[in-house]
């Protein structure tokens, strides 16, 4: 036990000091940090209000015009503001749906890698397969139409879009190391399945785990960003970016720039977790290929 | 005396990543006279199949080159031939088997596509000429019913019918030099004896020069007529068959014979105490100095060449250097 | 043989599952439907007529077996708006999503295997930096944005391209080629972003085969190693997941339709969900989901043809 814990540790030291030493997964990180920072701190960094910081006398303004450093909306609403406010949508946006797919979607591929059987083949696999034939966009849709619309029904939305892909990467991982020596040496000192699975699987599987998730926090921005694009998400006073895309469509040929913004901050903070989560599917392959 | 076939000249081939760079073989030097075999023979990761690569100038790409040196081939220095020429004599002037026949035949095309490859490429034969040639081949090479063969995959065929295959493919354009690197190590041992005296009788009859790669002393004393002892990416011994088997002189080369199970003997069988140095750790003196029974303070700090102690017969060891002409 | 009986048998369970899923969805709704799709203001003896024009009296199970009933016969129900045929809504919708669906995996392709294989080759180099930062950007750039963009440069700006407006293929080609392209291009370029790394990883892994090592052996060129023997092995894999690309790609088609007004099978779905026309989103539902399952299922099926080694009903020699 004891071996298994340092060897643990100075892995994971390996893959940290890997990590830092690759610039693409760095910038990665700095990106979602700053969005981090910026969702806490909206209420400091934000000049205007987003919501109720109407100015009808500086409607659709160019960035750059008074203190309105990237222009105005339709309302007078500056926004800069409004960006800033938006992270922590978000914010939400990434960290939500997929805590709530990770936290039920891993115990059960857990469950269905290790103990396999009629249960995982039959009932498990077969109630993913049948969530994976819907685009997960499509899922959302449905529910929408459902439950309505709303941003917390988005987030649902999109985390039960998430879980299929959590049993699937939880199951095969946990399939692939169940049969290792080290396993079956406890297992055979009796230790419980349910200790061997919390102590000596999930270690194991965690570094691809945590890659899904920076991944998952990608697509889930943009999941969200379509879903209030589309209206079933946020509605359009709260700046959640992909609301600010929606209304702004309708002056793409009068104000162009209020569309620009909240399309770069989104590229921007996905390609920001996309960089990360590759940067740290490297640093994990490379400790294998040793 | 023939000219040899292929002449390899302190050649020196280093592997580079992340700022590293471990020379793998250095100073190897060898030659290959017409009908010929010479036996490469070491431990795995001596460097023997570097030597191959390298000779053909297919050291992966990127993270390895040929440093220094010189290969003499059909009267060209191949280490200063450009890509294209070097693509003319691959598989048409020199030829090379690999050790896995399952996973060197691509497996999603026919045999019969795979071989008519080399034939298209490297000569101007209608389509019915290519296949003649290739049925005849395939007779050669003992294989039944080469018609179907064709047809087949590589995985429908067992492994002794894929080495012969690889051994038709390498043969069909008629080379010089053959290089077989472990051409027997993954096969049963009755297909083993097969393959190499199909081989042998095939190189009689061609007169062609093989270098025969191996770990497997026994492959060595069936097969080779000269020897080439590799340890630690150097050349420490070279000498008939003969020489070797009965008067072997380098420390490593006698410990290697040594440590062959025989049936007349008794007790644990012998090995050579310790282990193969890293690529790269040993710069000075003898590679071998760790492991030798016989060795003195100069074998760790001089420079030891390979010196001549008998005919055809060099040593690279500080006890035989002042005996012989240092080449 | 036995692979694919197994696969289609594993089917069954997954279908039974999803027409149960897209079935409940209906009666998912707070309240009863009838409620939902009248309204609260609605009178009580509406509601009540219209839960009984639903069936929604009759025990569940049974209302269950009439829709599976009317499924097996082609009937996807009426639409709560007009009370067509949803499957004639559907098949009306169904010609400029296809086109799309296809002009968007035309130029994934074209995008990604290119880049994907000159990745391979020269990996490392700039080539692959520059070609893995493009999918990397195909990756992060929500493609409805892209589309955005491509309206406000293309149509706005430079007046080239409509900005919205769809002719029928047979109609007018060149009218309908000026209309798709831009939602051709910005979905496409989005899935051109994960296949080019899998054609990348796949090439690769390919790369370091023995079987590569042979062919360079023989005196084969760069060119006739990579594309002839490499390419074929790498394919594998690419194939085996286009089937979960599709899906996204359905999925994707959904906003794109909704940005460049085309008349398509996505837009349908929206509208339905805003005008609250449940049937119509339920059957549409339905067609997806069975849609993704059967092209999944030729691609196992693909596979075995693809890959020689998984002739499963071939004797051995």
């Amino acid at each position: 036990m004891e071996n298994n814990r340092t060897r643990r540790q100075s892995v994971m030291r390996m893959i940290c000091a890997r990590f830092i030493r690759d610039r693409q997964a760095m910038v990665g990180a700095v990106l979602v940090c700053i969005l981090v920072l910026t969702a806490l701190s909206a209420s400091v960094i934000a000049p205007f209000d987003p919501i109720f910081g109407q100015n009808y006398d500086m409607v659709l303004q160019n960035p750059g015009t008074g203190s309105y450093m990237l222009g105005t909306d339709e309302l007078g609403r500056d926004t800069f503001s409004r960006l800033v406010y938006g992270s922590r949508f978000t914010l939400a946006a990434a960290v939500i749906p997929v805590a709530f797919a990770m936290i039920i979607g891993i115990p059960i591929g857990v469950y269905a890698g290790y103990k396999g059987g009629f249960m995982d083949q039959w009932v498990i696999m077969r109630v993913v397969d049948a969530f994976q034939a819907f685009p997960s966009l499509i899922l959302a849709l449905a529910l929408a139409a459902v439950l309505g619309g709303g941003f917390t029904n988005a987030m649902i939305a999109i985390g039960i879009g998430f879980l299929p892909n959590f049993i699937r990467i939880t199951r095969s991982q946990v399939m692939s190391v169940r049969n290792l020596d080290y396993i079956q040496a406890s297992k055979s000192v009796g230790c419980s399945d349910l200790s061997i699975a919390v102590f000596h699987i999930l270690p194991n599987i965690l570094p691809i785990l945590l890659v899904q998730m920076t991944l998952s926090m990608a697509s889930a921005v943009i999941a969200e960003a379509g879903l209030s694009y589309m209206g079933i998400g946020a509605s359009p006073e709260q700046p959640s970016w992909g609301s600010m895309l929606r209304i702004s469509q309708g002056y793409l040929s009068v104000q162009p720039w209020m569309a620009v913004w909240p399309g770069i901050s989104i590229s921007a903070i996905v390609l920001g977790f996309n960089l990360f989560g590759d940067g740290l599917r490297r640093a994990i392959d490379s400790k294998v290929r040793h | 005396m023939d000219k040899p076939v292929i002449e390899i000249k302190d050649l020196r081939v280093e592997f580079y990543s992340e700022g590293n760079t471990i020379p793998a073989i250095d100073g190897v030097g060898l030659s290959v006279y017409p009908g010929e075999t010479l036996g490469l023979v070491g431990e795995s990761g001596c460097g023997k199949s570097t030597v191959a690569l390298a000779a053909m100038r297919i050291l992966p790409r990127g993270i390895s080159r040929i440093a220094t040196g010189e290969i003499l081939f059909d009267g060209k220095d191949l280490t200063k031939l450009s890509e294209q020429a070097m693509r003319d004599i691959r598989g048409n002037d020199i030829s090379m088997i690999f050790q896995d026949p399952m996973t060197s035949l691509n497996p999603v095309y026919t045999i019969g596509r795979q071989l008519r490859e080399g034939l298209f490429l490297h000569f101007d034969y209608t389509p019915q000429e290519v296949d003649e040639h290739i049925l005849n081949m395939l007779k050669l090479v003992n294989i039944p019913r080469p018609d179907m063969i064709m047809k087949s995959y590589p995985h429908e065929l067992s492994g002794g019918m894929q080495q012969r295959v690889m051994i038709a493919m390498a043969l069909l354009c008629d080379p010089e030099l053959l290089i077989a690197d472990e051409p027997t190590t993954a096969l049963d041992v009755t297909v083993q004896a097969q393959i190499l005296s199909l081989m042998n009788s095939i190189q009689e009859k061609r007169r062609m020069g093989m270098i025969l790669i191996t770990h497997d002393l026994g492959v060595v004393a069936q097969m080779c007529q000269r020897v080439c002892v590799m340890y630690a990416g150097q050349i420490v011994e070279t000498a008939p068959i003969d020489t070797i088997l009965e008067r072997p002189l380098h420390p490593y080369t006698k410990g290697l014979l040594g440590s062959m199970p025989d049936n007349t003997d008794e007790g644990p069988l012998k090995c050579i105490e310790g282990n193969v140095p890293l690529p790269g750790s040993i710069s000075q003196g003898c590679r071998f100095a760790d492991r030798c029974a016989d060795y003195c303070d100069a074998c760790r700090t001089q420079t030891i060449e390979l010196a001549a102690v008998g005919t055809e017969h060099h040593v690279r060891c500080l006890k035989y250097e002042d005996k012989g002409v240092v080449i | 043989m036995r692979n694919l009986v197994f696969r289609l048998v594993s089917a069954i369970p997954v279908l039974i599952l999803v027409s149960v899923m897209v079935f409940s969805l209906l009666h998912l709704l707070p309240g009863d439907p009838a409620t939902a799709i009248l309204g609260n203001e609605a009178s009580p003896e509406a509601i009540a007529a219209l839960n009984e024009k639903l069936g929604m009296n009759k025990p569940i199970i049974v209302q269950y077996g009439d829709w599976v009933y009317n499924l097996f016969h082609g009937n996807l129900g009426n639409s709560m708006v007009d009370n067509t045929p949803v499957t004639k809504l559907i098949a009306q919708r169904l010609p400029a999503t296809l086109e799309l669906t296809v002009g968007a995996f035309v130029v994934a392709i074209i995008i990604a295997l290119p880049s994907g294989i000159l990745s391979a080759a020269r990996p490392g180099t700039w080539i692959d930096h520059v070609c893995t930062f493009i999918s990397m950007l195909g990756m992060s750039i929500p493609h409805f944005w892209l589309g955005m963009m491509m309206i406000l440069f293309f149509a706005v700006k430079l007046g080239l391209l409509p900005a919205s407006g769809y002719v029928s293929l047979t109609q007018d080609p060149v009218a309908n080629m000026e209309a798709m392209i831009m939602p051709m291009i910005a979905t496409g370029f989005r899935q051109s972003a994960v296949l080019m790394r899998m054609v990348r990883s796949s090439m690769l892994d390919v790369m370091n085969a023995d079987y590569i090592r042979t062919a360079v052996a023989k005196g084969l060129s760069e060119r006739a190693v990579l594309v002839g023997q490499a390419l074929r092995n790498a394919m594998i894999p690419v194939v085996t997941t286009s089937g979960l690309l599709i899906a996204s790609l359905l999925g994707g088609l959904v906003i794109t339709e909704t940005i460049f007004s085309i008349p398509g099978f996505g837009k349908l779905m929206i509208d339905s969900v805003f005008r609250r026309d449940f049937t119509t989103v339920q059957g549409s539902i339905l067609i997806v989901a069975v849609f993704v399952i059967i092209v999944n299922i030729i691609v196992d099926v693909l596979y075995t043809f693809i890959d020689p080694r998984i002739k499963l009903d071939k004797e051995d020699k």
